[in-house]
């Protein structure tokens, strides 16, 4: 049977930045995922936001991995070519009580140490995001955006680049310790059971971290889904938001208040609501609260027309907070008790994507305490390879300058395949090549974005089905959205030489 | 005893919506209401007895770079007689190159018609 | 190409608005001539649109989509048209006397510049999420006018049983097509009191295969983790909220959106042309000049029409104007407004730059019987008739020969 020395459970941000640092060392290293690729659970589904840190109790995992990864976000992100814009943000106060609460958040940053926060009058917010309105605001220049999808993809493939083996459609159903204080995980799979050992696991389960962890025999925990929808707005709203606009949240909220933030492509999200749920792999939106973003989004953006809105999407927060309690509670990074080759990672909710540096580092720490090996060769970033396109942005987001370069390198970055973000053939091949689980939609989407525009498809999804079947040769009824449940077609039409 | 039977023209974008007066145990019309010209008079007339209509699908092609070839009927055709001739269609294959307007088909199913290319494709070698 | 060529007329897109409008431009004197498609064929979607029902009112036979193309594409391969298919615009600017075009296509990006440019880009389909549709995201929803290019282009069928969600006339067609080529079909839900799409679709798309057609119905959410497993439909009461209690459960595992167009004016916005909240496509003159003085628009890219031969008439009159526009046969003069007056959802042209002769188009705004319409300037009838029944889905066009240069009002009202 196979043996890795560290076996991570969960290709979500998390787990692919704690086995990028991990990679960084003689490791024989394993990531598993119930889903077909990178990022197919929580880490996908949220507003992409840097926080600063003013949020959070000052000495607690988040407050303290929180600043620490805004820190290292940008070297990372320039590391790995994804893009991440520091846009800052204001938090505003429409009320004396609600000034008050800014206050008090301000000097949580101070004891947190978030850099450079400003307290403004409306004058000066209204220099920053004319039209705004409020009596006083919070402004913190470190708050920044991130494609979290690119992170989370980036991250996984910088690992992989390293050598760590990852397995998709691998769903963990039973944990169990055999000799030589050694673990053998079980899996699904579409091929059926598949098993492997390792020294040490590291649990990154997202949603499911809980349910992992009782594989493992700690049971201290319970993950509380909590939904939070979005609309997603087309970009022709780009110039409308300046930087990023937040209430004061309410003591009691759950989440951080519906606002306006906007994506580093340039589509302004309103969202999210919050609202704990029964089902853990819900992402439904409802009509109710999509009624409700839109009636808010047209409050807050008045020139907003109905074919703004181009998809409403639905984020889930892993919470360790029951219903009835509410708030936040603290990231849980520990070893199991009595059994240190264990390490769970739970309750990585908001502000788990800021953080997600950090808790790389002191997980792939805690993990080198209990099995110390030697450094090997590693880069921070990514090689040059011929017929992969590794920038941040897609390329009819550069110059025309840039773009000409491109052409003149492959003619193919001419060849327009989606119309509503310019993605062309070069890109859609690049973001293939770099899948290394299964070819599916969802793939490709998140990492050079076709479908991903104002016509959601309507245009090159017909177009990536000519890709894959003519140039993978991949059957079309072998085409799929998520992964192998979710096929997009039956079959041909005639069939026929 | 008569009964109505009322049906939207289908001759042109107008979709005029016809009255057919009919005898209980006759299946033609005693009288037509509604039409907005003399043709949607005569294809109401024939509606309520044997509905008619022109077929347009596609057929399997090879040796082309599109797969389909787009066809049509050359004449109406039985409104019931439509599934068998579909199911001739499909499972006729013809190779490149093809012209609009070439008969690809005579008679499918028994029915008097001819399927016709409604678009052209050439041979890709 | 050479860098220092001006066009005389650059049309972009080349569906049957873009194809009418390049000739035309060439018949009424333009000699440089350019017409951009960004797909490998011409005939926008017109290929695709197997279905006869077109070519009644401008060839008086009836041919399928794909014959009415081909017959533009005929007389285009004749004329002196320059074409450059797979090529995307993806930029306009305008400078002075003339329009700047980013042109990209497989190994170049560059930068072409017209005297005139014709916006024929058409429209795209409206999304999921523009109508809000609530629930998850499995694989298996799609537009209808995607899916009719799978089947129709691209030989890939994409379900078994299948609901259409909107009574537009491409979910109409698709569901004639969907049921020939054996899908099951299990219903169209409308959410309006009327159908979208006209009157003769409804009666042999659906009623030929007894496909029962909900109105005054929408979608409360689907279902389905992976693959799409079903919807629930439920009427609209009094109030116009779906009525939930008497709700129905439809298995299926394919949804075709049939809810409606947008036309596609990406670039009319980058280049500053103003647009009409109503038709959301540009506010136009007569001639089909939009704002921007030297472009023009025509066809679905303008307003969304229902047939095809419209659009080439349309497309037709916006070629000459850019063709003379061109040719520096610029007349200025007062603009007098036409109005949508009662019962009209909208009236093209907004505006009215020149006397002469003119063609109105303009849709009702709810389904009206025994109705009369007039068209009224200075208090006096210009043009008046009367109809049994009018749709919003049915464009009406009348010719006119403006004498005066004061406002017009277009009204239908009850007889």
């Amino acid at each position: 049977m196979e043996l890795f020395d560290i076996v991570i459970i969960g290709a979500g941000v998390i787990g692919n930045a704690v086995a990028r640092e991990l990679s960084r060392k003689n490791y024989t290293l394993a990531v598993l995922d119930k889903e077909a690729d990178a990022g197919f659970g929580i880490s996908s589904r949220n507003s992409g936001v840097v926080h600063s840190g003013i949020h959070y109790t000052p000495g607690s995992n988040r407050a303290i991995l929180n600043i620490a990864g805004n820190a290292a976000m940008e070297s990372l992100c320039r590391d790995l070519s994804v893009p991440f814009i520091r846009t800052g943000k204001l938090t505003i106060a429409a009320s004396q009580e609600e000034q008050a609460a800014l206050h008090e958040l301000k000097e949580q940053g101070e004891a947190n140490g978030v850099p450079g926060m400003e307290m403004m009058d409306s004058a000066t917010m209204d220099q920053l995001q004319p039209g705004i309105a409020g009596t006083e605001g919070l402004y913190t220049p470190s708050t920044g955006i991130v494609n979290p999808m690119a992170l989370t993809i980036a991250l996984a493939e910088h690992a992989h680049l390293h050598g760590v083996s990852y397995r998709f459609l691998h769903k963990v159903i039973r944990i169990t310790q055999v000799q030589d204080s050694r673990f053998q995980i079980e899996s699904e799979t579409p091929q059926g059971r598949s098993a492997l050992e390792t020294r040490m696991i590291i649990n990154c389960a997202g949603m499911h971290a809980d349910t992992i962890a009782k594989l493992c025999g700690y049971h201290q925990h319970t993950i509380y889904p909590c939904r939070g929808e979005y609309y997603v707005l087309d970009k022709r709203l780009d110039q409308s938001l300046n930087l990023l606009i937040y209430p004061v949240p309410g003591t009691h909220s759950s989440g951080l208040g519906i606002h306006l933030t906007k994506t580093v492509e340039g589509n302004i999200l309103i969202g999210p609501s919050n609202e704990y749920i029964a089902d853990r792999m819900d992402c439904s939106t409802t009509s109710e609260i999509m009624e409700m973003l839109k009636s808010e989004g047209k409050t807050l953006l008045p020139t907003l027309v109905t074919s703004d809105f181009i998809r409403s999407f639905s984020g889930l927060r892993p919470k360790l907070t029951p219903p009835d309690v509410g708030g936040f509670d603290d990231f849980v990074i520990r070893y199991q008790p009595a059994c240190d080759s264990v390490i769970h990672v739970l309750g990585i909710e908001s502000p788990g994507l800021t953080a997600a540096p950090a808790i790389g580092k002191k997980v792939a720490e805690m993990a080198h305490h209990i099995l110390p090996v030697s450094e090997k060769p590693w880069r921070p970033d990514f090689p040059d390879i011929p017929g992969i396109y590794r920038r941040p942005y897609p390329a009819s987001m550069y110059s025309l300058d840039e773009r000409k370069a491109l052409v003149d390198q492959d003619p193919d970055f001419g060849s327009i395949i989606c119309r509503c973000e310019e993605i062309s053939l070069a890109e859609v091949r690049s973001a293939l090549k770099r899948m290394f689980g299964p070819l599916t939609y969802a793939g490709i989407k998140n990492r050079c974005r076709p479908m991903s525009g104002r016509c959601q498809g309507g245009f090159c999804m017909p177009r990536i089905a000519h890709i894959l079947n003519g140039e993978w040769g991949i059957p079309h009824e072998n085409h799929m959205l998520k992964g192998p449940d979710s096929v997009l077609y039956t079959g041909l039409l005639r069939d026929g030489e | 005893m008569s009964r109505d039977k009322r049906m939207t023209c289908i001759l042109c974008p107008r979709g005029c919506t016809i009255t057919a007066t009919m005898d209980d145990d006759a299946h033609d019309a005693i009288t037509i209401d509604g039409a907005g010209c003399a043709k949607g008079n005569l294809w109401a007339e024939k509606e309520v007895s044997c509905p008619m209509r022109t077929l347009c699908t596609s057929i399997r092609v090879t040796g082309s770079s599109v797969p389909l070839v787009s066809v049509k009927t050359d004449c109406e055709v039985p409104l019931e007689s439509i599934p068998e001739i579909m199911k001739e269609i499909r499972s006729c294959c013809i190779d490149a190159p093809v012209s609009l307007g070439q008969v690809l088909m005579h008679n499918p199913a028994g029915i008097p018609c001819k399927i016709v290319a409604t678009r052209s494709t050439e041979l890709v070698l | 190409m050479d860098k220092n060529m001006i066009w005389d007329t650059a049309v972009i897109g080349a569906g049957p608005a873009g194809l009418s409008a390049a000739l035309a431009a060439e018949h009424s004197g333009a000699q440089k001539v350019l017409l951009l498609e960004r797909d490998s064929y011409l005939g926008g979607i017109l290929p695709q649109c197997i279905h006869n029902g077109f070519g009644l009112h401008r060839f008086n036979e009836e041919l399928t989509g794909s014959e009415y193309a081909h017959r533009d594409a005929e007389l285009l391969a004749n004329s002196s048209v320059t074409r450059l298919l797979r090529t995307f615009v993806t930029d306009i600017v305008n400078e002075g006397t003339e329009v700047i075009l980013q042109v990209v296509r497989k190994g170049s990006i560059e930068l072409v510049r017209a005297h005139s440019v014709v916006l024929a880009m058409g429209c795209r389909e409206r999304t999921a999420g523009a109508i809000s549709l609530a629930g998850t995201r499995p694989s298996g929803i799609f537009t209808a006018g995607t899916v009719q290019r799978f089947m129709n282009m691209q030989n890939i069928s994409v379900g078994n049983r299948v609901l259409i969600v909107g009574s537009g006339d491409i979910g109409l067609i698709m569901a004639r097509r969907l049921t020939l080529e054996g899908a099951q079909v299990l219903g169209v839900t409308e959410i309006m009191p009327f159908p979208g799409g006209l009157n003769r679709n409804i009666h042999q798309c659906l009623e030929d295969f007894n496909i029962p057609l909900y109105l005054s119905t929408g979608v409360a959410h689907v279902y389905g983790n992976h693959r799409l497993e079903g919807a629930v439909i439920a009427p609209l009461d009094d109030k116009g909220n779906l009525d939930i209690k008497h709700a129905r459960d439809i298995h299926c595992d394919t949804i075709l959106l049939s809810v409606g167009l947008i036309p596609e004016n990406e670039l009319s916005r980058r280049i500053g042309v103003e647009l009409d909240p109503r038709t959301q496509g540009p506010l136009v003159n007569e001639a089909y000049m939009t704002s921007v003085p030297g472009v023009f628009a025509c066809g679905n890219v303008l307003h969304v029409h229902d047939v095809a031969d419209f659009v080439s008439e349309e497309a037709q009159a916006a070629g000459e104007a850019a063709a003379r526009w061109a040719a520096k046969s610029r007349e200025t003069g007062s603009s007098v407004h036409v109005k949508a007056g009662d019962g009209i959802r909208y009236v093209l042209p907004q505006r009215i730059d020149h006397q002469g002769p003119c063609t109105l188009s303009f849709r009702v705004s709810s389904p009206i019987e025994s109705c009369r319409t007039t068209v009224g300037q200075e208090g006096k009838t210009l043009w008046k008739q009367n109809y049994i029944k009018l749709m919003p889905s049915e464009m009406i066009r009348i010719p006119l020969h403006i004498k005066k240069m004061s406002p017009l009002e277009v009204r239908c009202e009850p007889r």
